[in-house]
């Protein structure tokens, strides 16, 4: 703990200018921004007959104007969206050090290497913890714009506690990228690595077996599958995928050859 | 006590052996000056002594202790690795602030003092992707003083730097060993080397090929005493006659190596003008440390 306050204040430091904290609030804005758009169309029917590609889309969502709808796009988003996002988030902070050729600088201090990848990990976990809330935040402050019906306490109760796990399911799955990122000494592998991931978890989900792949799990407990129960298994598997890839990471930075 | 001290290091990457065998001994207060061309295994040298790099064989003593996971005295060394860098949103200070949160620091006066120092304070609050090659290096040095280590290692210190910038960072180096600090620099730049370190270690192809001090190196240096006269072939028989080690260069000149000559030049000057031979020229060549380095690898056996 001694050494992890240090390096929590410097991981800090190094992103107190970074514009790339902005254009993932942007980035992530635009789902409940589309949901808003969705409630506009289904609502005027002089709109809705001009846009038939957002109706269509709109319509194979099942989606409805009123709040657990709205609730259920916002969740999805952070599922699906999510991996893409805070696969960018963990990406940007793991391999900027390599970009920037400041990683050679972080390896012979008194401040531990372990200490300076935990300090990166909590500010990943903040930063995806603020994407989720903002996400949530803006969609409120839309739907409450739109006048959507008042929600009643029992749904909050229901979808609130999805909402979260299904953050916390997507977030830990930025520490393989952490690996990809000091192992491809930058950016580029890991943003790889969440496209290739995305594409997968499409396919695989498609194909019925996404339960079995750590990266449609979110998605699916998201209730893109209509529902939110999954195996155990699923959630074991997803787990083991996040503590392999906190552990190469560990293992790498502490103990692979820096050449660079 | 060694304040730097290797045994045997050596490290291969695939088929290339980068370092073959490095045993070097650093001395407190000593200026060590690292010297070899590009590629010949400093800077695989300098990364294996910070814990960058693992050696395949051999041992790295910082402190006489043993180079581990387990080593402690990390605010005792400070570095700077090939080429600066640092985090280009960031200005001057608050990339100090970042070392100074990582080195756990108590003294919020060292960033203004040591921007003072390294005449950063115009910049200050300049972004660091904004500065020039030469302040990005000063940012670098900063970086690496900011904890005022006991043992400084430092990769091309002088990279980028203006000719002031230069003059600038000798001094600095000179002062902080004045205090009891110990440096070891590696360079290509050879003259700026020869006037700085106290020691000197030559490296080609990742091997130690000579290690000899300021002093030995003044001593093993090639002299010799150029003359030209409107008749050298002739000027060039008196003067074996008189029993001088003297033969003509490819330039046509005299070059004389005779000690006597060396050391009374005006001797050769007075011997020649009796003979009828005036001196047109007459001046003392002494090599320096690029033509010594190239002399000591080319004949180095293969």
């Amino acid at each position: 703990m001694n050494a992890l306050l240090p390096a929590l204040k410097a991981e800090l430091l190094k992103n107190r200018h970074a514009s790339i904290v902005w254009v993932t609030f942007v980035a992530f804005a635009l789902a409940p921004v589309m949901g808003g758009v969705f409630i506009l169309i289904l609502r005027e029917p002089e709109i809705m007959a001009q846009s038939s590609a957002l109706r269509a889309k709109a319509q194979l969502m099942d989606f409805s104007t009123d709040w657990p709808s709205y609730l259920g796009l916002l969740t999805q988003a952070v599922g699906v969206g999510g991996v893409l996002v805070f696969g960018f988030v963990a990406s940007w902070l793991f391999g900027r050090e390599h970009s920037d050729g400041t990683a050679k600088d972080l390896l012979a201090l008194p401040t531990s290497r372990t200490a300076i990848l935990n300090a990166k990990f909590i500010v990943y976990g903040l930063w995806c913890l603020a994407l989720a809330v903002s996400n949530l935040a803006v969609g409120t402050l839309l739907g409450t714009l739109l006048q959507l019906p008042a929600p009643d306490l029992p749904l909050l109760r229901h979808q609130l506690p999805i909402y979260a796990l299904t953050t916390l399911l997507t977030a830990v799955l930025g520490t393989p990228l952490a690996f990809f990122a000091l192992w491809g000494k930058g950016y580029l592998a890991p943003l790889g690595f969440v496209a290739l991931t995305l594409v997968f978890a499409q396919v695989i989900a498609a194909t019925g077996f996404g339960s079995y792949f750590p990266w449609s799990v979110p998605g699916l407990f998201s209730g893109l599958g209509g529902g939110n129960a999954l195996p155990t298994g699923s959630y074991l598997l997803l787990l083991l995928t996040s503590l392999a890839g906190y552990g190469a990471t560990l293992f790498y930075w502490n103990h692979a050859d820096h050449t660079k | 006590m060694e304040v730097l001290r290797t045994h045997s290091l050596t490290k291969r990457f695939g088929p290339t052996l980068a370092v073959d065998g490095i045993s070097i001994r650093v001395q407190p207060g000593e200026i060590y000056g690292f010297l070899g061309l590009n590629g010949a295994g400093k800077t695989t040298l300098i990364r294996m002594l910070l814990g960058l790099i693992r050696p395949d064989q051999g041992e790295v003593y910082l402190f006489e202790k043993k180079l581990s996971a387990r080593f402690d005295a990390w605010n005792d060394v400070g570095y700077l690795v090939e080429t600066p860098a640092a985090y280009p949103d960031l200005s001057v200070v608050e990339n100090l602030q970042v070392y100074y949160q990582l080195r756990r620091l108590k003294d919020p006066k060292r960033i203004p003092a040591l921007i003072d120092q390294l005449k950063l304070g115009t910049y200050a609050h300049t972004k660091a992707k904004n500065l020039s090659l030469g302040n990005q290096q000063r940012l670098g040095l900063a970086k690496a003083l900011l904890h005022q280590p006991q043992l400084l290692l430092l990769d091309e210190p002088t990279n980028g730097l203006d000719p002031e910038g230069i003059v600038e960072v000798r001094q600095l180096l000179q002062a902080l060993v004045a205090q009891g600090a110990t440096v070891f620099l590696s360079s290509h730049i050879l003259g700026e080397i020869a006037k700085v370190a106290t020691r000197l270690g030559i490296i080609h192809e990742g091997r130690l090929v000579q290690e000899l001090t300021n002093q030995e190196l003044t001593q093993r240096l090639h002299r010799k005493l150029i003359v030209s006269t409107l008749d050298n072939p002739g000027a060039l028989r008196q003067l074996s006659t008189l029993g001088y080690q003297v033969r003509l260069n490819e330039a046509n000149e005299l070059e004389i190596t005779d000690p006597t000559a060396l050391e009374q030049p005006e001797k050769i000057a007075q011997v020649l003008v009796e003979k009828g031979y005036s001196p047109r020229q007459l001046y003392r060549w002494e090599e320096d440390l690029e033509r010594y380095f190239l002399r000591i690898i080319r004949n180095r056996p293969a």
